[in-house]
């Protein structure tokens, strides 16, 4: 009687329906806490670090990494840079990670030609106002003199 | 006997749908609420009496038929309001014990009525379906224009054994042309229609009549003029001002959630379909699950292209659902779950023949599951109910009383903008209040709409892009205005939930919106 009940088709019923039963009772939510679904607006950058944090002084263009949060896009998240001359200028970034939370751009070499403590504030929507900023951190350009030792050969 | 068929389907349809409507009336929220999801109701509302148009992807049929409802004379805008969701979502639950009937043609009257009948209250009274039902939001419309694509698929795979008019196939398909303007997630049944067609097309079908059907799709999504036609006239609630080309793609493509679809990340996906398991069970009980897995197993279909196309519709909604990065994606398994209640209906029949030692065992178990179906209505009731759930009614109402006057109320979010919307410009109270909610006004549109609606008050000069992400030009309002007092609300995520608003006055308010 059971041989007879157990086709392939009862065995899959029993299968899903048993599967379908022992995860719902694993009693998992649906909400994944996201239930924001207006347009936000990013307003102050935050920042967790910035890599490199010291640069020799000469080198050429060099690419810094900003890790953080509430980065916009290339177009509207500027980072400001105080150089050894105490000239402020802006850096539009080479790259902002779409979840807004990683930010690379590079510096010139000409602004790391002085051994200098360089300044730097990230920026959102410099063209409007200078309220959504976060800064100053710093990056050290020193230098980097290495002596030479001759290697002698027993 | 063509009559008694005909008076049997009336009484099917007649039982189901009033009893599910009698229901559904007794437990509709009279004010506005955010019980079962339903945070977009002032949006909502505020469009149906303004003539506006709600958030992406613009809801121009809901709109509409909000609008017309607003014309029968009974009860108050709200009720109104809400007659759009519970009336059609038991029109619903009636046509679909109807076309259950229709699909169990092959069984006996003595099978098909009764499971006819429990899988149209099965449908109604699920709590998921019940819970939109008796809110100010488009499922419950979108329940009966699921039914009735279902409707359309069923005739198309079947229509030439029972001579089924051509006009219905035309009513039928704009139907869905229609139902695209009232959530656009039904584009997802688009590929099973194509499907149908295509079958229909070998069975027989002219191609006359699959072209006339095809451009009674597009004659339905027509309603979508709407939108250009009626952002014209800038109301106060004006998403995406879609005059121009730009700004239509940007409301029905729903730009600015389409960063949401697909946003889940893996284990969050394991998560969701371990929720959806556990939804199940909550939506139709053990037994339920059962059937319906017995149903999409075991069921001998006449053809397997139902099977086929049901299967398809269960497993694309609840995909997107769970892919879907919102916490209401929820409400995209509705299609999935009237799916889930065609297979109990499948189920049930497949079961009411079995018998054991010569007793009618099916018939015991479909009376045990039409018991623990009625016996799981009050549960339903309370946890469904949002009568007692009217925090956003008493928040505004409360700032309507409260707020300084000619205040500029700059608002966070939607929770604390769109029930003020609906006092401020759907019941037209406190004319002389402005209200500017800074998240938006990071919009060309939001900021042209506001210039239109507050002709007297002194706005900065509107940007040249689409968006510029910032809520500086919101900001700016006050600092241009000086004469008005100004009042900003904001939320606070704490230990509980709540709206803080703080005025320039130095009146301040607490509301507390959840525990």
């Amino acid at each position: 009687m059971l041989y007879k009940l157990m086709n392939k088709k009862t065995i899959l019923t029993i299968m899903l329906g048993s599967l379908i039963i022992i995860l719902g009772l694993l009693g998992t939510r649906w909400q994944i806490g996201q239930a924001v679904t207006e347009p936000t607006v990013p307003t102050i950058p935050i920042i967790y670090s910035i890599s490199p944090e010291t640069i020799c002084v000469g080198s050429g263009d060099t690419v810094a990494t900003i890790r953080g949060e509430k980065f916009i896009d290339t177009t509207y998240t500027k980072v400001k840079w105080l150089d050894a001359n105490y000239i402020y200028s802006y850096i539009t970034p080479d790259y902002v990670s779409l979840d807004g939370t990683e930010l690379m751009f590079t510096i010139d070499a000409p602004k790391l030609s002085q051994v200098w403590s360089a300044s730097l504030w990230v920026v959102n929507h410099p063209e409007i106002n200078d309220d959504e900023i976060i800064g100053p951190f710093y990056i050290d350009i020193v230098g980097c003199n290495y002596i030479y030792l001759p290697l002698v050969l027993k | 006997m063509t009559k008694k068929i005909h008076s049997s389907n009336a009484f099917l349809f007649l039982s189901v749908s009033l009893t599910t409507g009698l229901f559904y009336l007794f437990t509709v929220s009279q004010r506005l609420t955010w019980a079962n999801f339903g945070n977009d109701g002032g949006d909502f509302l505020t469009a149906i009496l303004t003539g506006g148009i709600p958030h992406p992807t613009g809801y121009p049929t809901y709109t509409i038929f909000g609008i017309l409802f607003q014309k029968i004379p009974i009860g108050d805008p709200y009720f109104r309001a809400a007659m759009l969701s519970w009336l059609p979502a038991a029109i619903g639950a009636g046509l679909f014990a109807l076309w259950m009937k229709q699909v169990l043609n092959d069984q006996s009257t003595a099978i098909s009525t009764p499971t006819a009948l429990l899988v149209g209250l099965v449908w109604g009274w699920m709590p998921f379906l019940w819970s939109q039902a008796v809110i100010i939001e488009v499922h419950g419309l979108q329940s009966l224009f699921l039914v009735l694509a279902l409707w359309w698929i069923w005739i198309l795979l079947h229509g030439e054994r029972r001579k089924v008019k051509s006009s219905q196939f035309i009513l039928l398909s704009f139907c869905f042309g229609l139902a695209i303007g009232n959530h656009i997630t039904i584009l997802l049944f688009l590929p099973a229609i194509l499907f149908a067609l295509w079958i229909a097309y070998k069975n027989g079908m002219s191609k006359h009549s699959i072209f006339g059907q095809l451009l009674s799709i597009g004659l339905g999504s027509l309603v979508y003029l709407y939108l250009p036609l009626r952002a014209g006239q800038f109301p106060p609630i004006n998403w995406g001002n879609p005059q121009t080309w730009q700004g239509f793609w940007w409301v029905i493509s729903g730009n600015p959630y389409q960063n949401l679809v697909a946003a889940t990340s893996i284990s969050q996906v394991f998560t969701r379909i371990s929720a959806l398991a556990g939804l199940l069970i909550q939506q139709f009980g053990y037994p339920g699950v059962i059937l319906g897995v017995i149903g999409a197993v075991q069921y001998k279909h006449q053809s397997k292209n139902l099977a086929i196309i049901l299967a398809y519709i269960f497993f694309a909604f609840s995909f997107f659902a769970i892919l879907y990065g919102t916490d209401d994606s929820i409400t995209y398994l509705l299609a999935a779950f009237l799916v889930f209640a065609i297979w109990i209906g499948l189920g049930i029949t497949t079961t009411i023949p079995f018998v054991w030692k010569k007793q009618p065992v099916g018939y015991a178990l479909l009376a045990i599951y039409a018991i623990t179906v009625l016996a799981a209505i009050p549960g339903t009731i309370q946890t469904i109910n949002p009568r007692q759930q009217t925090q956003p009614a008493d928040y505004a109402e409360y700032l309507m009383e409260h707020l300084p006057e000619n205040a500029i109320l700059l608002t966070s979010e939607d929770c604390d903008s769109f029930p003020v919307w609906y006092y401020h410009f759907g019941l037209q109270q406190r004319s002389d209040l402005v209200v500017i909610v800074l998240p938006l006004s990071q919009f060309r549109w939001y900021q042209e709409t506001l210039t239109h609606t507050y002709p007297e008050i002194n706005f900065p000069d509107l940007i040249s892009q689409t968006s510029n992400k910032s809520a500086a030009w919101g900001e700016r309002v006050p600092d241009l205005n000086p004469g008005r007092p100004v009042c900003r609300s904001t939320i606070q995520k704490a230990t509980s939930n709540s709206i803080y608003v703080l005025c320039s006055t130095g009146q301040n308010y607490n509301f507390v919106i959840s525990e």
